[in-house]
């Protein structure tokens, strides 16, 4: 009784946040499909908090990587040896793959055929803050429009594929990884040259990260540890960047198509510094 | 004075959320710090209090995020909630308060869980309810000893020395 009456002393007050209340359902509702944000909102609050989440995440980085720098010198000299011999490796086949370009843009001329694919330029950028719920996996870049980043252009570290820029902003911009629930990415099977689509799946398997591919054609056979790249189908990734690997493979209830868990090239959970792709298109 | 605390305090609360909450998590669960915060301050001041902070810290983490609305929806309802469920109850107690946070917490989780169910993502439910679940209990132990600590903050008299009165409190 008296918890209804003090309600209704404060009735409009009620009334009020009701219709904030419902406001923002209706601006969640626009901001999540994609009709509507406010791009005043993020530019404003990322002028004032970006400059200081880059000093929190940098510094954190800092004291992380200070604790777990405990290699011994034995250990890095194993590594230096490892990585010169992958090293002269590399160079053979470098040096094999430029007699094949020469030979690729030998046959292309004589077909007549003009190069078309874009130019790209890469803008390294770093992690500033990360979307803490764990429904959405998105994360925002110290670097924006004013750098050159525009929306959809792929982002990636040295591992693999990470996902794409959502969101645009001066100073930053919001990246969507290809493992939340709402990515979607045009895969192909590298061995096989088959072809469909991943998404990503929160939480399937104890929050490992994993995505699912589906729709790949019938009677294909895969074997784990299939390297899944991206066939560039999408028009958003180009043809090439490696999303994962085959973890298992199964079949859906309805007995039909074949589905594969992935396990994703890029460790999503220590992501500090990427590459943005910034698609320019040759003259 | 105490609407200064309270700034001062959810400002390192949000920092920490955006930042370094995500490499603090265990299997999907941690921590929601700036929750735990709004609880306590909607209990001692009043749901209206809780859900103007909700909304204003909520509208800064969708500013970072790019996806205006959702933050602050949950963060307003929580502050809400658990503002009402103390006037109602009169909780003086411990566990009135960390329960009506856990239940304001699992309402602020409904908002994404609805939204992944209707958009057809594809979602283990049976983990990501336990990791709901789990997340809210967590929160709901912090809780407790930062709404011991800001009570006592709250009684010195410094901070209670009010700025201005609104809605019948002092702010």
């Amino acid at each position: 009784m008296r918890f209804s009456q003090g309600l209704m002393r404060h009735k409009i007050a009620l009334i009020v946040c009701g219709a904030v209340l419902c406001l923002l359902v209706a601006l969640f509702g626009l901001s999540v499909t994609g009709i509507y944000k406010i791009p005043l909102l993020e530019n404003a609050v990322g002028a004032v908090v970006t400059p200081i989440q880059n000093f929190v995440t940098d510094t954190y980085t800092s004291v992380r990587s200070g604790i777990e720098k405990r290699s011994t010198i034995a250990e890095l000299n194993e590594e230096i040896a490892a990585l010169t011999e992958r090293n002269r490796q590399l160079e053979a086949t470098v040096s094999q793959m430029s007699e094949l370009q020469r030979e690729n843009e030998r046959l292309l001329g004589l077909l007549g055929v003009t190069e078309t694919s874009p130019e790209v330029r890469y803008i390294a950028a770093s992690v500033s803050a990360k979307e803490p719920g764990g429904w959405f996996s998105t994360f925002t870049l110290d670097k924006g429009a004013r750098d050159g980043v525009k929306k959809n252009d792929p982002v990636l570290n040295d591992s693999g594929l990470i996902g794409r820029v959502m969101e645009v902003s001066d100073r930053n911009s919001v990246v969507i990884t290809i493992i939340d629930s709402r990515s979607a990415v045009a895969g192909m099977v590298e061995r096989t040259r088959d072809n469909g689509i991943c998404h990503g799946s929160l939480y399937v398997n104890d929050n490992d990260e994993m995505m699912r591919m589906n729709y790949l054609p019938s009677g294909t056979e895969l074997n784990t540890g299939d390297r899944v790249i991206t066939s560039g189908l999408d028009n958003i990734y180009p043809k090439g960047l490696l999303i994962g690997t085959v973890r298992s493979i199964s079949r859906d209830t309805g007995g039909e198509d074949h589905y594969v868990l992935l396990t994703t090239a890029a460790d999503f959970a220590h992501i500090e510094d990427v590459l943005i792709m910034s698609m320019q298109e040759g003259e | 004075m105490r609407v200064v605390v309270d700034v001062l305090l959810l400002l390192p609360a949000l920092l920490y959320q955006n930042t370094l909450a995500a490499h603090f998590q265990v299997r999907g669960v941690g921590l929601d710090l700036i929750a735990a915060l709004l609880a306590t301050m909607s209990l001692v001041q009043g749901w209206l209090y809780g859900a103007v902070g909700g909304l204003v810290c909520g509208l800064i983490m969708d500013g970072v995020f790019g996806l205006t609305g959702y933050h602050a929806l949950g963060y307003m309802m929580l502050g809400m909630v658990v503002g009402l469920a103390g006037e109602k109850f009169r909780l003086d107690n411990w566990i009135g308060p960390a329960l009506a946070l856990f239940v304001a917490y699992l309402l602020k989780e409904m908002i994404p869980i609805v939204y992944l169910y209707f958009a057809s993502a594809q979602v283990g439910w049976a983990y990501a309810l336990l990791k709901t679940v789990l997340s809210g209990a967590l929160c709901a132990a912090v809780f407790l000893p930062v709404h011991w600590a800001m009570r006592r903050i709250h009684r010195w008299d410094v901070v209670s020395a009010p700025i201005f009165h609104f809605h019948g409190r002092k702010w």
